[in-house]
């Protein structure tokens, strides 16, 4: 565990609490940048991550110190992300829809006219096919190719065995091809004919 | 076509998780076959979108956000309990679960027969069609007219509230409750489970002597902020009858009996008996001085309360209580955590 990190914990748990927000601003943004490729919406993620943070709060006490701090948080945060995303998949949303990406890219990227805009086609694009992945598919995929992950540490983040890490990343691999696969021959299909309608139109 | 077997080698290969003899296999099989080849580039190409994704930020204001919540939760971080093992010997174990489903059984029977009895009670009062609002809906005319004629149909009503965070949910009707004059207390079992942040509690917030246009504006009010809001505190309102078994919960929980509970089942003629103070007639005479009324309260209480002791809030609620007035209601919200 980082010095740092073990020197805020233990201010932390004497009582200084602006020593938990350092904490916080230290890790939010990496937290965040996954658990929001996990939601697909920014809303949720700032909660999922806020609560992942009040949590650590409490359990302050439990961590032992025998993992990274930010490992222990990543736990809790991404363990709670696919509960939620889970949840999402299995109950029909009434109010409002997945996929509410709509922070605006960061303007900063390019000043190339259009770019801005091919770059957040293609992430819709990308996002669109991660949402048709099992949570748990969805989840190495981030942890490994946007966060770099090892397989141990994904082993550790998802308590399963590493070899569950393999056959989930192999499968998740596939099934993303096939989905882009299958995005790419729908776009350069030609359009279906329309049937020809009834005189008078209608089906009735 | 690709085995599975090749196929699990090219995505390993992507990993770079292989052994030099996988991988001397892996160079092989995409020297000779053009679809090995076809599906690494695929495969890499994916890793490249996903790593090629910009980096989100959550914004400057989220470390104090987190701070000001550990501070208006009271949070602390709590030590672990000491559990103590012992060696509990096999016919022991056998004994103590052998009791647990006698006392299930009975528990069963105790509570079946019980919502039998309360069914009928229920069903003469049970006319609100229940209906779902999200409350950013609530601003609009037809919902609000809607929702007004449904509350308006009961004395004991039960709204069911989705709320992603329930102890600010609970600081809001609070806040709200007080604009309209009514003082929430929060017993001590349910602070102690907000506090705790424990998602799967269920907390009941019950009111009384609230008419249904209080009810109405305490929901319009929170529907109004929920449109202007970015987080969304409160999604949705379910308006039903007070069940027979939200009765049983409740009154349990308060420690009272039921019968005494629910006090919206006297008689139809006190219910209705409005004493209109009407204007003498006749010049000169004052009008008589209209008596402020009794200070409302309600009380907010969690599912898991273990029964006991009334704690002190709940003392005082039960002493503030009055008989039901002229065109008021019950009122019991269920606040349930969706996230």
């Amino acid at each position: 565990m980082s010095a740092d990190d073990n020197r805020l914990i233990a201010e932390c748990l004497a009582g200084r609490n602006a020593a938990f927000g350092e904490l916080v601003s230290r890790y939010q943004d990496r937290l965040y940048n996954t658990v929001v490729r996990l939601l697909d919406n920014a809303e949720d993620a700032k909660d999922v991550v806020q609560e992942a943070f009040l949590n650590a709060y409490q359990s302050l006490h439990s961590f032992k110190g025998d993992s990274l701090f930010f490992t222990w948080l990543y736990r809790i945060a991404v363990n709670t992300a696919i509960s939620q995303k889970r949840r999402q998949k299995s109950v029909l949303r009434l109010h409002g829809g997945e996929g509410q990406m709509v922070e605006p890219p960061d303007p900063s990227q390019s000043s190339q006219p259009g770019y801005a805009l091919e770059m957040a086609e293609e992430e819709r694009r990308v996002h669109e096919a991660l949402n048709r992945l099992s949570p748990e598919h969805r989840a190495v995929l981030i942890m490994k190719d946007l966060e770099g992950l090892k397989y141990e540490e994904m082993a550790e983040t998802l308590d399963v065995p590493i070899g569950t890490i393999r056959s989930r990343l192999h499968r998740a691999r596939l099934e993303l091809r096939d989905i882009f696969l299958q995005n790419t021959s729908e776009q350069h299909e030609p359009p279906h004919p329309q049937p020809l309608s009834p005189k008078g139109g209608g089906e009735d | 076509m690709l085995s599975e077997q090749e196929l699990e080698l090219l995505t390993a290969f992507v990993d770079g998780d292989m052994s030099r003899r996988q991988r001397k296999a892996v160079l092989r099989l995409l020297h000779r076959s053009s679809e090995a080849r076809a599906v690494l580039r695929d495969l890499q190409e994916n890793v490249h979108r996903l790593m090629e994704l910009p980096k989100r930020k959550v914004g400057e204001d989220l470390a104090p956000a987190v701070l000001q919540t550990i501070e208006v939760r009271g949070l602390k971080p709590t030590p672990p309990q000491l559990v103590l093992r012992r060696r509990v010997p096999i016919w022991a174990r056998y004994a103590v679960a052998a009791s647990i489903l006698l006392l299930g059984a009975g528990l069963a029977y105790y509570l079946i027969s019980r919502s039998g009895d309360n069914g009928e009670l229920v069903a003469k009062g049970d006319k609100i069609k229940s209906q779902s609002f999200a409350f950013q809906e609530l601003a609009k005319a037809d919902k609000r007219d809607l929702l007004a004629r449904e509350l308006r149909k009961e004395r004991a009503v039960h709204l069911d509230l989705k709320v992603r965070d329930n102890a600010s949910a609970v600081q809001r009707l609070r806040d709200v409750f007080g604009e309209k004059g009514v003082d929430v207390l929060v017993d001590e079992q349910a602070k102690s489970s907000l506090a705790k942040l424990e998602r799967k509690v269920q907390y009941f917030v019950y009111a009384e002597n609230l008419s249904p246009e209080e009810v109405q504006a305490i929901l319009h009010k929170l529907g109004a902020e929920e449109a202007e809001s970015q987080w969304h505190n409160f999604q949705s309102v379910a308006v039903a009858s007070l069940s027979a078994e939200h009765k049983t919960n409740i009154s349990s929980l308060l420690g009272v009996k039921e019968a005494d509970f629910f006090m919206g089942r006297v008689e139809e003629s006190n219910l209705f008996d409005q004493t209109v103070i009407e204007a003498p007639k006749g010049k000169g005479k004052k009008a008589p001085a209209i008596q402020a009324a009794p200070q409302r309260l309600a009380v907010v209480l969690a599912s898991t309360g273990e029964g006991g002791a009334p704690s002190q809030e709940v003392r005082q609620f039960l002493a503030s209580r009055q008989q039901l007035r002229p065109g008021t209601m019950q009122v019991l919200l269920v606040l349930n955590q969706t996230v």
